[in-house]
């Protein structure tokens, strides 16, 4: 028998008798990639590291769902959207240029895109900080898959992904605008203010696209801010800045309290 | 010296003033992250506790890059709430036969304090989170009291009134709650 205060030490020592965890020494390194501070050394050992071990990559993958950009499921499902311009001065060249890009992008044996599927990410996907703010277009035709360059082709069909980097957390806005019908917001859909997003390269966003028939200039247009902009202010300055003639498709509107404008002229192929 | 005014260097040193720092600065993060995981409460509370101190006492020897730090924290906290979260609720007594020989515990005695145990967890629970970690400290790093104090914010005379109060508390709740088993374990 023993009192009671000695009874609540034996339990207190009882229950907290062994449970260290032990972490695996590579976990630093996965976390110099996540950080963004990794050296392609230290990407292939936490890539070899993840593939061997189920919990690292569950915790991986946890962290990567809490700083995916938030979005509504209801708005994840693809989207017909009006992009493209008549062009004639574009061909396959183009869209070979465009292909190899897409392996400059990729980080060796880790980021795998799901055939199928622009939208989606693999569980494998490492994040890294992006050097600057920017926006891949990513292009699906039938079955093959390369990345948009400015000024590439594009034709009726094409289905559009986007993926964003960005050097610091913030917010962003994505909108289709076309100088003859109107604008499109693709993220955030259905939002009065920019959505979320965190630090990375190549992150997809939720909300998708088609390319459908359309005459006169079209652009894509990705704000990056570090506060969360109105969408009804920034479509207001888009509007205020489209340019009304001219033979060309020159737009470079500057937007309040944005910390970059990422500009993408659309131009479409004849097919 | 502020909550966020240490460096890496300092901690690898094991300096107290940047220990406490530390703690101060990373301990809502890292809570957070394991109330993410696990609910708010005693568990999440604990293994946060488990996770800083891992990290001061071992962990920080590892990382070179002050940049990496918080992935490194944060990595460390998801990936110990995961693991807390498939065991969660089980017990492990695999070695507790040696711990009752050398306590002079009998296997009656040692059978009582098991079925004691889930009781013991819900009036941990209602401590303060501040004395809860007090108590992780204390218990299972084996700190003195002026340890607890550094980590945490307190002199070693707080922390030792602290930790009293809470056993009275904690043998409150066991007599009111199990107390069946609470007169055959403590003599009257």
């Amino acid at each position: 028998m023993i009192d009671g205060h000695e009874l609540v030490d034996t339990l207190l020592v009882m229950r907290q008798r062994g449970g260290n965890d032990d972490l695996c020494p590579e976990l630093v390194t996965v976390a110099r990639v996540y950080a963004g501070a990794a050296s392609s050394e230290d990407i292939q050992i936490a890539a070899m590291h993840l593939d061997g071990c189920e919990l690292c990559r569950e915790t991986m993958e946890t962290m990567r769902q809490w700083d995916a950009p938030q979005h509504d499921s209801e708005h994840d499902s693809v989207r017909v959207i009006q992009i493209g311009r008549t062009s004639r001065r574009r061909g396959l060249g183009a869209l070979i240029f465009a292909a190899a890009a897409v392996a400059a992008v990729v980080v060796v044996g880790v980021w795998q895109p799901n055939e199928g599927d622009l939208g989606s990410s693999s569980s494998r996907e490492f994040l890294v900080k992006g050097k600057t703010d920017s926006i891949a277009v990513a292009v699906q035709r039938g079955t093959a898959h390369f990345a948009a360059e400015p000024g590439s082709g594009l034709e009726v069909g094409d289905r559009l992904g986007f993926f964003y980097s960005a050097r610091e957390e913030g917010f962003l806005i994505l909108l289709d605008v076309s100088a003859t019908a109107g604008m499109t917001v693709l993220f955030p859909a259905g939002k009065t203010t920019s959505g979320a997003i965190g630090v990375g390269v190549e992150r997809p966003l939720p909300d998708n696209g088609a390319v459908e028939r359309l005459d006169g200039c079209e652009w894509l247009i990705g704000v990056f801010s570090s506060r969360p902009l109105s969408v009804a202010d920034v479509r207001a300055e888009l509007q205020q800045q489209l340019p009304t003639r001219g033979p060309g498709c020159t737009y470079q509107p500057q937007i309040n309290d944005a910390r970059t404008t990422w500009v993408f002229e659309v131009e479409r192929d004849e097919n | 010296m502020n909550a966020r005014d240490y460096s890496l260097t300092a901690l690898r040193e094991r300096q107290d003033v940047a220990q406490a720092a530390f703690w101060q600065a990373e301990w809502p993060r890292v809570c957070e992250v394991c109330e993410r995981i696990l609910g708010p409460g005693l568990v999440a509370n604990e293994v946060a506790v488990d996770v800083l101190e891992a990290f001061l006492s071992r962990y920080v020897d590892h990382l070179d890059d002050r940049g990496a730090l918080h992935a490194y924290l944060r990595m460390m906290a998801v990936r110990h709430c995961l693991k807390e979260k498939q065991k969660r609720g089980r017990y492990d007594f695999a070695d507790m036969d040696v711990f009752f020989d050398e306590r002079d515990i009998s296997q009656e005695e040692g059978s009582h304090l098991r079925a004691m145990m889930p009781r013991l967890q819900q009036c941990l629970g209602a401590l303060t989170p501040k004395a809860q970690q007090a108590i992780r400290l204390h218990y299972k790093e084996g700190m003195t009291n002026e340890k607890v104090g550094a980590r945490i914010g307190g002199s070693k005379q707080y922390i030792g009134r602290l930790l009293q109060q809470c056993r009275e508390k904690l043998r409150k709740c066991l007599e009111r709650e199990r107390p069946d088993l609470y007169e055959r374990l403590v003599s009257p």
